[in-house]
């Protein structure tokens, strides 16, 4: 009896750990990732999530990737849809991502402590725990975020089997493989790891290798069926296919003829083989990235983070261990330290929330009460691609796209534009009517307004000229009705699309020519907002109006004696390595001794 | 190893299907905005860019292929084919140009340089992915093997991984999800190391790497 519970004590101190770890891990996170950063992927992905719980049409297929042909699968999808259908925002679905994030972590330190050293627990969490942190997609909502908890599954299941040799584990590892590599195909490094260490492992070695493939189709076709196909016929269209199945009989042969030796290792052997297995396909991946696809922006490190983390903790660990054959105690003093560690994570605040870029960024959450306002006031998602006015208007109008209806026809709106300008609201008074004051936290509010512009966004025209290049190539913004098939939800941003084409080789000057039709008599003061004239646009040219002051500049004062139109030419010169959204410059218009104009316009 | 035979060559014939399926020629069609590459194209040939003795252009578009005269106005047009690329000898990055009626190699090589400067981006796309072609059903595999045999049923097979997905479908795809993360979450949480499953775990501080 005593035995027994003994044993039972024994079983309950790493879960106990393992807890306090998640709670500690899930703080952290949420004090260093306090917001969604809104991007054009995390809205891409929203949107598809929209098409099939608002209009029943579920994809079973996710984005293209980087890599020509390559789709991700649909479990990411599935996984915000979840959150969407039990009635969840993209709050909810921000702290589902940092709650598996954190199941990583936990997961982790209590496999570490059972199966590995009980000393080298914490520390290879806290590493994890950094190693998430420091990850700039978490706070993104993305699905290289979410696919660390698979990821982690997969490996500790891996190192489970290694060890012990029962089959359980190597079908929950196939199964979180199978998952990983649907919710970010980043994942796919695992495989061969999964291959080598079923045929090594059991007895049997073919019959491992056959099921954990099995496990893994199985999970694929289930969950992306339309993307694995597509990236079977990718890989066979690039002459690829037939290489990696090749590749992987090869290695299951090998790995099966190795297996009786793999067998008689000890069990920190065969650890540290796992560890490798699961990192070696990786370094080769992305060396295969860097120098045959010239692809140098290696980011997805998530299938290597839990493994690498647990390999740098034992080495961490080990003068301690030998330490420990003195003084038993030195053993636990990494641990210490980590706990420790993430105590000072879970109770330190950093200032991010404070920063004066975090506070003209949007949040999704802000966007969403924008869009709600705007269509009280009739406006259209449409309506606003070229007609919204403020600090990160690209940004905010992006985020509208997730909460905005279906329509692609943009009302009459006129020469109207929407302002939006984020405020303090001990400040609120001072600067709008109450009816435009939009309250977003208890400390910040939006005074959302309309205004009789004197742009005419409709006839825009953007230009690249290559530097040296005789004449520029242009285009003319098309404003009219979305013919993108009517089915879905589609994001269009201010970026409209035939801009994409002006394929120009860096260095080169980017112009947009707006049109201005002024009010006679009237006076104007235009400029381009703080971040806009930051990123270095300005002002270059004015034709037919006439203003005050010296071009190029970041802000004038139009006045017109006639009421003749006239043009504006925004101008930035891109270096090489210069990054270009290819989305027009946010611009403010006010009237003289407006005060948002010190708010929006350039410091 | 012997044993396990049948289980190797019936996963080895699951993933050989797959890779044959994969392999066939993808359906392609040009997209809709490719209009504008031929407009471009109609564009050159009447600015002189597709030969001296060009005047004009007419495009036909039927799904991928594309036929295009290159008319003169003294004598009869030269006729060219388009399809998608599959050759490395094309003048095109895009497509195979075939020298039809009336058509040089000349004329051929500089239309290929023309489709180049006009298209900047691939104008094909993938049809059948995530809806059927036409809008026509996905006949059943029975129905399949009648119409063409295995070769109809790989395709019936391959179309219906392509289809867009209903909720139900979703919903239940989510359970299986659910259910099989919370089974390997609690079977890595609660399992035990042999030795310690034995009740032989000496020291939960000892190190095994």
């Amino acid at each position: 009896m005593g035995g027994t519970g003994r044993l039972h004590g024994l079983r309950l101190v790493p879960l106990a750990v393992a807890l306090c770890v998640a709670v500690l891990g899930f703080v952290a996170l949420e004090h260093l990732n306090p917001h969604f950063v809104i991007t054009d992927d995390g809205i891409r992905d929203q949107l598809l999530v929209r098409d099939c719980t608002d209009l029943g049409r579920c994809h079973l297929i996710g984005a293209q990737t980087s890599l020509h042909g390559i789709h991700q699968g649909a479990v990411w999808l599935d996984l915000l849809a979840a959150v969407r259908l039990l009635g969840g925002d993209s709050e909810t679905q921000r702290r589902v991502t940092l709650a598996l994030m954190t199941a990583s972590l936990a997961t982790t330190c209590i496999v570490v402590w059972r199966w590995l050293a009980a000393s080298v627990a914490l520390p290879a969490a806290l590493l994890l725990l950094a190693a998430l942190s420091l990850d700039r997609n978490a706070g993104l909502l993305i699905n290289p975020s979410s696919a660390v908890f698979f990821d982690a599954l997969a490996a500790a299941g891996l190192l489970c089997f290694a060890i012990s040799g029962r089959r359980r584990f190597l079908i929950a590892a196939s199964f979180a493989v199978g998952v990983a590599i649907n919710v970010h195909v980043g994942a796919a490094s695992l495989l061969p790891a999964l291959l080598a260490l079923a045929a090594l492992v059991p007895p049997r070695p073919l019959l491992g290798a056959a099921l954990a493939l099995a496990v893994v189709l199985v999970t694929c076709v289930v969950t992306s069926s339309a993307a694995l196909l597509a990236n079977l016929q990718a890989l066979a269209a690039q002459g690829r296919l037939a290489w990696l199945l090749g590749g992987g009989v090869a290695l299951v042969l090998l790995a099966a003829g190795a297996s009786a030796r793999f067998r008689r290792c000890s069990w920190g052997v065969r650890a540290w083989l796992v560890g490798g297995a699961l990192v070696a396909p990786f370094a080769l991946a992305t060396l295969w990235l860097l120098f045959s696809q010239h692809h140098f922006t290696v980011s997805y490190l998530h299938p290597i983070l839990a493994p690498g983390a647990v390999m740098a903790a034992a080495v961490l660990c080990q003068p301690f261990e030998l330490a420990a054959r003195r003084w038993a105690g030195l053993r636990w003093l990494p641990s210490v330290a980590a706990l420790a560690g993430f105590a000072a994570l879970g109770i330190w605040r950093p200032a991010v929330q404070e920063r004066p870029a975090m506070a003209q960024a949007w949040t999704l959450a802000e966007a969403a009460r924008i869009t709600a306002v705007a269509e009280q006031l009739g406006w259209t998602y449409h309506d606003l691609r070229m007609r919204i006015q403020g600090i990160g208007c690209d940004v905010l109008l992006s985020g509208a796209a997730v909460t905005a209806g279906q329509s692609r026809a943009a009302t009459t709106q006129g020469q109207k534009q929407l302002q939006v300008v984020k405020v303090a609201a001990r400040r609120k008074p001072a600067l709008a009517e109450p009816h435009q004051i939009v309250p977003l936290t208890p400390r910040v509010v939006a005074v959302v307004r309309e205004i009789d512009s004197w742009m005419r966004p409709g006839a825009v025209q953007a230009c690249r000229r290559a530097d040296g290049a005789p004449a520029p190539t242009c285009v003319v913004v098309d404003l009219g009705p979305d013919e993108r098939d009517a089915r879905q939800f589609l994001f269009g941003d201010r970026a409209f699309p035939d801009v994409h084409k002006l394929g120009v080789a860096h260095p080169y000057t980017a112009t947009y020519q707006i049109p201005v039709l002024p009010e006679e008599g009237g006076r104007r003061e235009l400029m381009l907002t703080a971040d806009a004239a930051a990123a270095g646009w300005r002002i270059a040219a004015i034709e037919g109006v006439q203003f005050d002051g010296t071009l190029p500049a970041a802000r004038v004062v139009l006045h017109s004696d006639n009421g003749h139109p006239g043009m504006i030419v925004l101008e930035r010169h891109f270096a090489v390595g210069g990054t270009d959204t290819r989305t027009p410059p946010c611009l403010f218009e006010a009237a003289a001794g407006d005060p948002l104009a010190a708010v929006a316009g350039p410091r | 190893m012997r044993r396990d035979s049948w289980l190797v060559w019936a996963l080895g014939a699951v993933v050989c299907a797959l890779a044959h399926s994969a392999s066939a020629a993808p359906n392609l069609t040009l997209a809709a905005n490719s209009e504008d590459g031929f407009r471009r194209i109609i564009a050159m040939a009447e600015a002189g860019e597709l030969g001296e003795d060009v005047s004009s252009a007419n495009v036909r578009i039927e799904h991928a292929r594309v036929r295009i005269e290159l008319l003169r106005p003294n004598g009869r047009p030269a006729v060219l084919l388009l399809t998608p690329k599959q050759s490395g000898q094309s003048p095109s990055r895009y497509f195979d140009v075939a020298a039809g009626a009336d058509a040089t190699r000349d004329d051929a090589q500089r239309l290929g340089r023309a489709l180049d400067r006009a298209f900047i981006e691939d104008p094909f796309r993938l049809t059948g992915f995530e809806e059927p072609p036409h809008g026509e059903p996905i006949p059943g595999l029975g129905q399949a093997w009648e119409h063409g045999g295995w070769r109809a049923v790989v395709r019936a097979l391959q179309r219906r991984m392509m289809v867009l997905a209903g909720l139900t479908y979703t919903g239940a795809v989510l359970v299986m999800l659910a259910v099989g993360t919370l089974a390997a979450l609690l079977l890595l949480w609660f399992a035990l190391p042999p030795d310690a499953a034995q009740g032989a775990q000496s020291s939960s501080a000892r190190s095994r790497i």
